[in-house]
């Protein structure tokens, strides 16, 4: 396949830090791919050595097919000539220019004639809503205005990439909400390839075409937002990717049709449980760790007809978080997260009965680690 | 071959300008100081073969007369530090956390000291407290009727005392710093607990600025350990001498000895660079962070009646560091003759007028404002690469670079004019004003390196970063944001240099020769040769050039910058 953005075995070490341990990765034409990860897992390495920003140690980085960094062939093509556009966490908006300044200097220093620097600033900063700022200084506006300029600023030559290293992280909620999914309008309607740098769970799955999940400079699973929320490839991502129980345990048996198996999970030492969870081409003996998310847990009184396993334990803990109630159940020496609605509350110290659908009991195999 | 055609395809503009800067730095610092070294261990008398020898420090450095003046070097700075010490922790506390009246009209005025030559302050303080024709002595002699001067600046007392009025805005500095950086939130959560204010002054806040003390006095102790123009003036009178002043001596006349001097020049500067050393490994990594972000205002100690008592400490210093000093200074030049005793029917201006026309002096002003201007200018287009390699290249060198460029500020500078002195005198720049150019770059360039670094560092690489990605080259990158960006830090630091140049001693006095005279020269040439008033005239000339870079210099940067 002809990915536009091509990352090959690269490699940044800092001293004897290493960021990113070998590391591949292709970004289709016109997409947008998400590097999700913790703090230090060297998402923003990778992309500051797409940028030109950093010099890998190894690997090959090409867009559109022309070599922009390779150790072995001995290239380095310096940041300026690379047609990359950068949004940064920062916003990095230079203070002694004005919003008109800030956004002309791409063309600027491309030499544009200046009637059409004018003409083609105007359009972008229409674009992103910043018209009436045109001639004030960038930094007398607020931070989600100085994001748009900086992002304004990266669109305006038309770069080959559009990179954004955690663009909307300085923000407070609200504006973070509404700037994510103008970022997503913007590139749908430029359709620039892009890579979005971010730590942030909710902010990858509402923007990305494609996820990769970063964890000690590795990927520990690739692919759209919808498998890896349903269908974690390990325990990290499993713990990384919203909330989830987790159980260890062994496939005791297939257990029909549609992937499902019987697995035996430990609530305790001491205790065990036999459960019915979903792991296609599963098979006795396996060793697993079942997940299942908090919003796919039943609670109530009594067991329903339609639960396929069904676990009886005592409320510890019910938080009442607004749209939903945050439910903590011990459950034989096990705690087990639910969130229910809170239409028909359960209360503290009640004894209640847990429903876990089999399709949503996730195993993963144990042990198992990036791809 | 690969990593040379990667280094090639990288380096290009930026790597050669910062590099090239780099090396010509460290061969600008680390040959006199080799030169200073290989100098001391040999031995060249006259007419002998030269042989290499400790001798220079087994006899000539453990003499009693010189050990003599080590133990004075210890002395003042000891007592000079911990008089500094004392009054500008007082004064930074009085300042920035009490109420007392005045404070902000007091904190400019409080740093001029910082800005004037301590020579000259020590030459202001001879008019005022020298045996007879001390103004102070004749007051106090007639409040009192006394029938012998009670004041004498000619001992280790006056030394003390004069490094100590000097050195102490470097104190109050480090300890306003430090108190402003402080998150108010610190004091509050004490006061929160039940602690009053002075039992959190006591308990928490002096704790907490306790470094910035260490650093100040450590930083104050080797600046007086190096500090010639004062002893100068005021020890070698009556014999008493420093390390400093015995240097000097043996570069001339008839006791002339450069293996001896390099000798107890390098004593000196592993003395001082020791202190510095520690400062920078112990002292520095376990200064409390207290640095926020949100800038509310620390709550203040109400001091009560006491807050007058605090006015009036303030206003003392002021006037024994400044407004005294100055004052007898401007009525000794304004006098036709100074006998001790202010006429108010005989002032002239004619000890200006022959400031201006009597060659020397008149050569002195010019050169000096040539070679600042020249010095300053030189200064920061190296402190600006140097600053930029260190904190924004990526070479291997840039940790030894950092400690190679900053190592001239644990040297004295009458040590490194010492160096500078035997490295080039054999070389054409000896004897021409360049050769004072050399050791002024070589000496402060370290000033304006920090001055830069710190604005650099308060500046986001990816504002340097996105107009690379924008399509803008390294020096496209650098004319068009860094340098805009780092103006202001530029202009301050250019103007620092300025006055330090304007008033620089020891370094001019060793590698002048006639014809190259600067104003500090100048001013010991006319207290040598010429009369009191004269040389208070040219004394003052030098004052009211600093004084008059000094209001451009604050209003162009914060006290903060100083301390940095």
């Amino acid at each position: 396949m002809a990915d536009y953005v091509c990352v090959e075995g690269l490699r940044k070490a800092f001293g004897r830090e290493i960021a990113v341990d070998h590391l591949s990765f292709g970004v289709e034409k016109g997409r947008i791919l998400t590097l999700l990860g913790p703090s230090g897992c060297g998402k923003t390495t990778t992309l500051r050595c797409i940028a030109g920003l950093e010099h890998p140690d190894e690997g090959r980085i090409t867009i559109d097919g022309e070599p922009m960094t390779s150790a072995a062939e001995g290239v380095f093509v310096p940041p300026e000539r690379r047609s990359v556009g950068v949004v940064f966490q920062s916003y990095a908006v230079w203070p002694h220019m004005t919003v008109f300044k800030n956004v002309a200097y791409p063309l600027d220093v491309r030499k544009w004639p200046r009637a059409q620097i004018a003409k083609r600033v105007d359009e972008v900063l229409e674009l992103v809503g910043l018209s009436r700022f045109r001639d004030q200084y960038a930094t007398k506006l607020s931070g989600g205005q100085q994001q748009r300029v900086a992002l304004a600023r990266a669109l305006i030559f038309n770069p080959r990439v559009l990179l954004f290293d955690e663009p909307l992280s300085n923000l407070d909620a609200k504006l973070r909400e509404q700037l994510r999914i103008e970022i997503v309008r913007l590139q749908r309607e430029v359709g620039i390839t892009s890579v979005y740098v971010t730590h942030d769970q909710a902010e990858a799955l509402v923007i990305s075409d494609q996820i990769i999940v970063m964890n000690h400079g590795r990927i520990e699973q690739q692919g759209d937002a919808r498998a890896i929320y349903a269908r974690p490839a390990n325990r990290f991502v499993a713990e990384f990717i919203g909330l989830a129980n987790l159980l260890t345990g062994e496939v005791t048996a297939a257990a029909g049709p549609a992937g499902l198996v019987r697995v035996e999970v430990a609530l305790s030492p001491a205790r065990r449980l036999a459960l019915t969870a979903s792991m296609p081409g599963g098979g006795p003996g396996m060793r697993v760790i079942v997940s299942i998310r908090p919003e796919d847990v039943e609670i109530g009184p009594a067991p329903s007809a339609s639960w396929d396993n069904r676990l009886e334990g005592v409320v510890v803990s019910a938080m009442y978080m607004g749209s939903y109630v945050d439910y903590q159940v011990e459950v034989e020496g096990a705690r087990i997260r639910a969130h229910a609605k809170s239409t028909t509350p359960c209360r503290e110290g009640e004894r209640v009965v847990l429903g876990l659908p089999a399709a949503a009991c996730v195993c993963i195999p144990e042990g198992a680690s990036g791809s | 071959m690969a990593v040379r055609r990667r280094a090639r395809a990288w380096l290009g503009t930026e790597a050669l300008l910062t590099g090239g800067t780099g090396v010509v730095v460290a061969a600008l610092v680390l040959i006199p100081v080799a030169m200073l070294l290989y100098t001391s261990l040999r031995v060249e008398e006259f007419g002998e073969a030269p042989y290499f020898s400790l001798e220079k420090y087994t006899e000539f450095v453990l003499s009693p007369r010189i050990l003599r003046s080590i133990g004075n070097t210890l002395l003042v700075s000891a007592g000079a530090t911990l008089l500094a010490g004392t009054f500008g922790t007082a004064l930074a506390w009085t300042h920035a956390r009490t109420n007392m009246p005045g404070r902000r009209l007091l904190e400019p005025v409080t740093l001029i000291p910082f800005f004037l030559s301590p020579y000259v302050g020590a030459i202001a303080w001879s008019y005022l407290a020298a045996p007879r024709v001390g103004l102070l002595n004749g007051w106090i002699r007639g409040l009192l009727n006394l029938s012998s001067d009670p004041l004498s600046v000619y001992n280790r007392w006056g030394i003390i005392w004069v490094l100590a009025l000097f050195f102490t805005p470097v104190m109050y500095l480090f300890v306003t710093g430090s108190l402003r950086r402080m998150d108010p939130a610190l004091e509050e959560s004490a006061r929160t607990s039940g602690s009053g204010v002075f039992e959190t002054t006591r308990r928490v806040t002096l704790p907490l600025v306790s470094p910035a003390i260490f650093s100040g006095a450590i930083l104050v102790f080797v600046s007086c350990a190096g500090e010639f123009g004062v002893p100068l003036a005021l020890g070698t009178p009556y014999k008493i001498e420093t390390m400093t002043t015995q240097i000097y001596n043996l570069t001339g006349g008839s006791a002339i000895d450069y293996n001896a001097s390099a000798a107890l020049s390098t004593v000196l500067a592993a003395l001082t660079v020791t202190f510095i050393f520690i400062h920078r490994r112990v002292v520095l990594p376990r200064a409390y962070t207290t640095i926020t972000g949100k800038g509310y205002r620390p709550s203040l100690v109400d001091l009560g009646r006491w807050r007058y008592a605090a006015l009036a400490f303030n206003v003392f210093y002021l006037l024994m560091a400044v407004i005294l000093p100055l004052s007898a200074m401007f009525l000794v030049s304004i006098s036709v003759r100074w006998e001790g005793r202010f006429e108010p029917g005989a002032l002239t201006l004619a000890n200006y007028s022959y400031v201006f026309t009597y060659p020397l002096s008149a050569r002195a002003v010019w050169n000096s404002v040539k070679l600042a201007a020249a010095g300053a200018t030189i200064c920061m287009v190296l402190a600006m690469l140097v600053a930029y390699a260190i904190h924004r290249g990526r070479g291997r060198g840039r940790a030894l670079l950092d400690f190679v460029s900053s190592l001239p500020v644990g040297f004295p500078g009458i040590v490194l004019a010492m160096g500078i002195l035997i490295t080039y005198i054999r070389t054409p720049l000896y004897s021409t004003l360049w050769i004072l150019l050399v050791g002024y770059i070589t000496r402060y360039m370290p000033y304006g390196q920090r001055m830069v670094s710190s604005a650099l560092l308060s500046l986001s690489p990816e504002l340097d970063q996105s107009s690379r990605t924008s399509g803008a080259s390294w020096l496209t990158t650098v004319r068009r944001i860094s340098l805009p960006l780092l103006k202001p830090g530029i202009l301050a630091g250019w103007l620092l240099l300025f006055v330090i140049f304007l008033r620089e001693f020891p370094i001019s006095v060793l590698l002048y020769k006639g014809g190259l005279e600067v104003l500090s020269v100048a001013v010991w040439y006319f207290v040598e040769h010429e009369s009191a008033v004269r040389a208070a005239a040219v004394a003052m000339v030098q004052v009211l050039l600093v004084l008059v870079a000094t209001i451009l210099f604050r209003r162009l940067a914060g006290t903060d910058e100083l301390s940095a």
